[in-house]
This record gives structure tokens, C-alpha cells and sequence, in this order.
């Protein structure tokens, strides 16, 4: 069932629209949004969060649009809905100990005794994984990891329906970000939550999200079934996205050359950074179709996922790479 | 030959040890990552190579080419770290200074060193190309590039000030895995083609297994593994270099499947 989606939606800062039409439905199970910086993903999310409101389009929550919520239904929707940042210190005020940061949550949406009220913070840290004596100590005197923890505490704290995660691991040792995974893996499904995450990482939607959408320049450009899109790629960025990521112990990434051209103002976006760019990309900007259980828009998806991944072309690097100098 | 040579250093803030290494050798060509967690000592390493660490007791030995670092003076000091080994760092547009053009700021930095006129034109230019940016990008101020531009450019300067020896630190932390992999690809290039000396800091285990020729595992200030990478990569001896390893997240492997007999692909796509 979908919770929360955006229909059509295109948001702007001032004139500059940095998200054209967007589509995009978060269920039950995870959802991954993945793009470079630039890309969109975290101004569509902070839409999604009711921080921003679209320039045409919709957000839906539930069954109505999020605009034409009352009181009521926004004070609900803010608790069902709830934030998880990059870094944990975001979300804490560094003057609040843990405990307090979490109590905070709790007496805004319920009304508890003291007992419950320290009862349930220590259930809370306990169940994202910390001692529940962290409750006494400020942001500063905690671990990158254990702020997350408190901060994914204080968003459990008021039994949301959704996370929206933007990059909730980007800011950790690796071994630090596989535990936060595995929590919010296993939270996710203890509490029938739902989630959107926002992440560059394609590794870490592989193991999270049942489904998936790649933002290039404020467009999807391909979404669907997350191991549909990271093993069988059809649009070029995807597989560009894909190429980039290091393996262990795998070929060097490929470098998706030209990552400073700017996006395409007619046509694709993307056909300035594309190594399979033909005339028709610059004169006809293609349509987001279903394309082998997936949306794809790109004019040349069909090549794109039947060409065997060692001969499919690409952008060269190292002493051919496009944006080498000219002379 | 070694370019950078580390022996029994331990570096102490008072009765704690912070960082320890008994040996590190980085040669010509070859490119030595340090990698552990926050906390490991692995940045402390990096520093002390060039005298850096500041607020803390240094012992042992360390070379940079010919200079014995821990006792070399300040002056000798600034003469490494400008011209022989340079450091780049997570955030390279915070080096940048952001009221000059990066022209200006590769001119300056080549004057200190004694280059002008036509020669430090064609030095600049020259190590722009070297990492692959169009020479054109010395027009510009540091605000109008890319990270992942302002880190090549970074590099570049070091090039131009004719360094032999890279100190990276988490180069490619702040970027989008798209740029890294261009920032990568850069550093490999001027290993293999240029015989520069890398010693790399990162925590990311995959993209140093796509470039380090030996690795040098830390955890809180101790050397816990080290060796060539695909050794350790394939057969880690530590148990905590396995933990680092399968906390690498897995990216399945591609898949292409054959054409169905059929229908081609420009068939099963209306009005193409």
C-alpha cells in the first residue's frame, strides 16, 4: 500500500526548478532514491517531508493531498512521517542529553508519566541497539554510530509509519554504517515501517529497498525493482552509476567521464555526459516507458540492457577521457 | 627506492599512544593505503610523515627522499612539503583560496618556488592536463568548479610544484561515487605513468582494493595487518580486517541476458 508518493511533481527554489515531474510512490517496503548531489533527491524528500511545496504537482499522503491537510491531519502526518539525517548531530541539540532529546518526541504527540516516559526511552535505546544509561549523555560524548542510534531512537520514538533516510550511513566508518543497516534492516521490519533512502550508494539500496528510482538533473530517469536496475541497467546513468562503484578486489571503477558537463537543457539531460548519444537525443527529450519490467527514459534502453556489460560502451578515461584538454 | 621511509614511529599525547607504526615503506609507482576506522591513528600517520602532527611527542624515523623528517628544520620542512610531497585532503575547496583564480593561486604557489613567467604558464597548464581538467579551468574561481574538479585541481598544483611523493587523505570521501572513480582513476594514472609515490589514508576497503599495491591495516593507534592488498584482501588475517571486509556492501554482479529469439528489441518498442 502506498503511504506517502509524489505525483507529478516539480519544485523549484525561487525561479530555478531543480525537480521536474517526479513520480514517485514509498510503500511498505523500502524505496531507494539514487542520484549525485545536484540530482534533486534531497529537495524532493524534504517535498515529501511537507518542507517544501511543490510548484505543480502533488504530494499524496495516504489516500489525500498533503495540501489540503488541516490541523490535524499535518500534526499527524508529522508524526507519521519522520526524518533520519546524515549526520545524528542534526537531529540532537547539543545541550540535550540523549534522554532528554527523546522525551522531547514522546510528550509532543503523548501525554506520559515520568515511569512510562523513562520506561519507553530505555526501550527505545535498547531497541536500536544501545545501553540505555547513553540516555545521560550529550551529543558531543557520544560516537558517530551512537548519535544515529539516538537519533533513529528519537524517530521510532512517536510509532511513525515512514523514514525518509537521507544518506543515514554517508558520515561512517564502514563497519559503523553496516550496523546502522542491519538496524534499520531489522527495525523496519519489527515495526512495519516503510522508508524512502536517499543515498549515492548503490550498494546499500541493494540490500534495502525492494524497489528503486535514479534522479539525473531533477528527473527519474529509470525506476523499478532495485535488483532489476543494479544487475540489468537500461538507462546509461544507472550503468554509469553502477560502473563507479568500486568492488573488492574488482576492476578500478570506471571513471563516468564528464561528470562537470552540465545537464542538457532540450532533449536528454543526460546526452552531454551519454557515451550512446545519438541526433534523436538532442532533438526529442525522451518520455519515461515501461521498458522490461522497468521505466526507463532513454531512447536507446533496449541497447542499453542487451549489450553484454564488457563490450557495452563508455565513457573512456585516463588519456581519453572526454573533457581531456583540447590542443 | 623508498620515497617515504617509517620506522618504529609512535606517536604519544602524554601517556597515550595514538598511533604506532614499526615500518612503512611507499616506493616510486606504488601506492600504500592506510586504512582503519576513525580513531585508527591512520591519519596521524599521514601527517607525521611530513611533521604535521602538532601537540604530541613523535619518536622514531622517518625520510622523505633524502630528508630525515623528525629532525630536519623548519625551514627544510617547508621546502618537503612544497615541492617534493604534497597533501590533498577530504575537502579541497577548503584549501582554496576563494577570492583568487585557480590560475592565480598555481602562479603564486609556483613563484614561492622560484618558477615565473612562461615556464610556470606551461608548468600550470601542464599539470592541469596531468589530471585531466582542461587548461581552461585556470580561469576560473574555486566556487565555479566541482568538488571532484577542485580535488584534480588540488592535485594538479602539486604536480606543477613538481612533487614526487601524494598524501591523500579520504581524497575521494566527499564526492559522488561517479567522481571518485575519476579521482581514482587519476591517482592510479600518475602512479603508473608518472612513478608518484601514493600513500593513501581511507576507510572505504573497496576503492582501496581497486588501487593500493599493499595495504597497512590500524585499529586505535596499532598496525593490527598489513601487506599486498590482494593478499590481504583475499586471505585478511585479522580478524578485524575481516570485519572491515564484509562490511564492504555488496553490489551484485551484472547480468545480461541473451536476446529472446522473438522479439528484438527495436520491435517490442513502438514507434521508435
Amino acid at each position: 500500500m502506498t503511504l506517502l508518493a509524489a505525483e507529478g511533481v516539480t519544485l523549484a527554489y525561487g525561479t530555478t526548478a531543480v525537480v521536474h515531474d517526479v513520480s514517485l510512490a514509498v510503500d511498505e517496503g523500502g524505496v531507494g532514491l539514487i542520484g549525485e548531489s545536484g540530482s534533486g533527491k534531497t529537495t524532493l524528500a524534504r517535498a515529501l517531508l511537507g518542507l517544501m511545496r511543490p510548484r505543480s504537482g502533488t504530494i499524496r499522503y495516504g489516500t489525500g493531498d498533503l495540501a489540503g491537510l488541516g490541523r490535524a491531519g499535518r500534526a499527524e502526518f508529522r508524526r507519521a512521517v519522520q526524518p533520519v539525517f546524515q549526520d545524528g548531530s542534526e537531529a540532537l541539540d547539543p545541550r540535550m542529553t540523549a534522554g532528554a532529546s527523546i522525551a522531547e518526541a514522546l510528550t509532543t504527540h503523548h501525554r506520559m508519566s515520568r515511569a512510562e516516559r523513562a520506561d519507553r526511552i530505555a526501550a527505545l535505546l535498547t531497541d536500536v541497539g544501545l545501553d540505555p544509561a547513553i540516555a545521560a549523555r550529550r551529543p558531543h560524548e557520544m560516537s558517530g554510530g551512537q548519535r544515529q542510534r539516538v537519533a533513529i531512537a528519537r524517530a521510532l520514538a512517536v510509532e511513525p509509519r515512514l523514514l525518509v533516510l537521507d544518506e543515514p550511513t554517508s558520515a561512517l566508518d564502514v563497519t559503523v554504517q553496516a550496523r546502522i543497516l542491519d538496524l534499520l534492516e531489522r527495525l523496519a521490519a519489527e515495526h512495519g515501517l516503510g522508508y524512502l533512502l536517499i543515498t549515492h550508494n548503490l550498494g546499500v539500496v541493494g540490500r534495502l529497498c525492494r524497489t528503486s528510482s535514479v534522479m539525473f538533473a531533477g528527473r527519474v530517469v529509470e525506476s523499478g525493482p532495485t535488483g532489476e536496475l543494479l544487475t540489468r541497467p537500461a538507462h546509461p546513468y544507472t550503468r554509469a552509476l553502477r560502473d563507479a562503484v568500486p568492488r573488492m578486489g574488482g576492476e578500478p571503477p570506471r571513471a563516468a567521464g564528464r561528470t562537470e558537463a552540465a545537464a542538457a537543457a532540450t532533449g536528454c539531460p543526460f546526452r552531454l555526459r551519454c557515451p550512446l548519444a545519438v541526433d534523436r537525443c538532442s532533438a526529442e527529450a525522451p518520455q519515461a516507458r515501461e521498458v522490461e519490467g522497468r521505466k526507463v527514459a532513454c531512447h536507446r534502453a533496449e541497447e542499453v540492457l542487451h549489450t553484454p556489460a564488457s563490450s557495452a560502451p563508455r565513457v573512456p578515461h585516463g588519456g581519453e577521457a572526454p573533457d581531456a584538454p583540447r590542443q | 627506492m623508498s620515497l617515504i621511509s617509517v620506522r618504529d614511529l609512535v606517536v604519544r599525547i602524554g601517556d597515550r599512544v595514538i598511533a604506532s607504526v614499526p615500518e612503512l615503506d611507499v616506493a616510486a609507482g606504488e601506492c600504500v593505503a592506510l586504512v582503519g576506522e576513525s580513531g585508527s591513528g591512520k591519519t596521524t600517520t599521514l601527517l607525521s610523515t611530513l611533521g604535521l602532527v602538532h601537540g604530541a611527542d613523535v619518536s622514531g624515523r622517518i625520510t622523505v627522499g633524502d630528508v630525515d623528517v623528525l629532525a630536519a628544520s623548519p625551514a627544510r620542512l617547508r621546502e618537503i612539503r612544497g615541492s617534493r610531497a604534497a597533501l590533498v585532503m577530504q575537502s579541497p575547496q577548503a584549501a582554496l583560496n576563494p577570492t583568487m583564480r585557480l590560475g592565480t593561486l598555481m602562479r603564486r604557489a609556483l613563484a614561492r618556488h622560484g618558477v615565473k613567467g612562461a615556464d610556470a604558464r606551461e608548468r600550470a597548464e601542464e599539470g592541469v592536463r596531468a589530471v585531466l581538467l582542461d587548461p581552461e579551468i585556470l580561469r576560473r574561481y574555486p566556487h565555479q568548479v566541482s568538488g571532484g574538479q577542485a580535488q584534480r585541481f588540488a592535485i594538479a598544483l602539486a604536480l606543477a610544484l613538481g612533487a614526487e611523493v601524494l598524501l591523500a587523505d579520504e581524497p575521494t570521501s566527499a564526492l559522488d561515487v561517479t567522481v571518485q572513480a575519476e579521482v581514482v582513476a587519476v591517482l592510479r594514472r600518475l602512479r603508473d605513468e608518472r612513478g608518484l609515490a601514493v600513500l593513501l589514508v581511507s576507510h572505504d576497503l573497496a576503492l582501496v582494493s581497486t588501487i593500493a599495491d599493499r595495504v597497512v591495516v590500524m585499529r586505535d593507534g596499532a598496525v593490527v595487518e598489513s601487506g599486498p592488498a590482494a593478499e590481504v584482501f583475499a586471505r585478511p588475517s585479522d580478524p578485524y580486517t575481516r570485519e572491515l571486509i564484509a562490511a564492504v556492501p555488496e553490489l551484485p554482479e551484472e547480468t545480461v541476458p541473451a536476446l529472446p529469439d522473438e522479439a528484438l528489441p527495436d520491435e517490442a518498442e513502438e514507434g521508435a
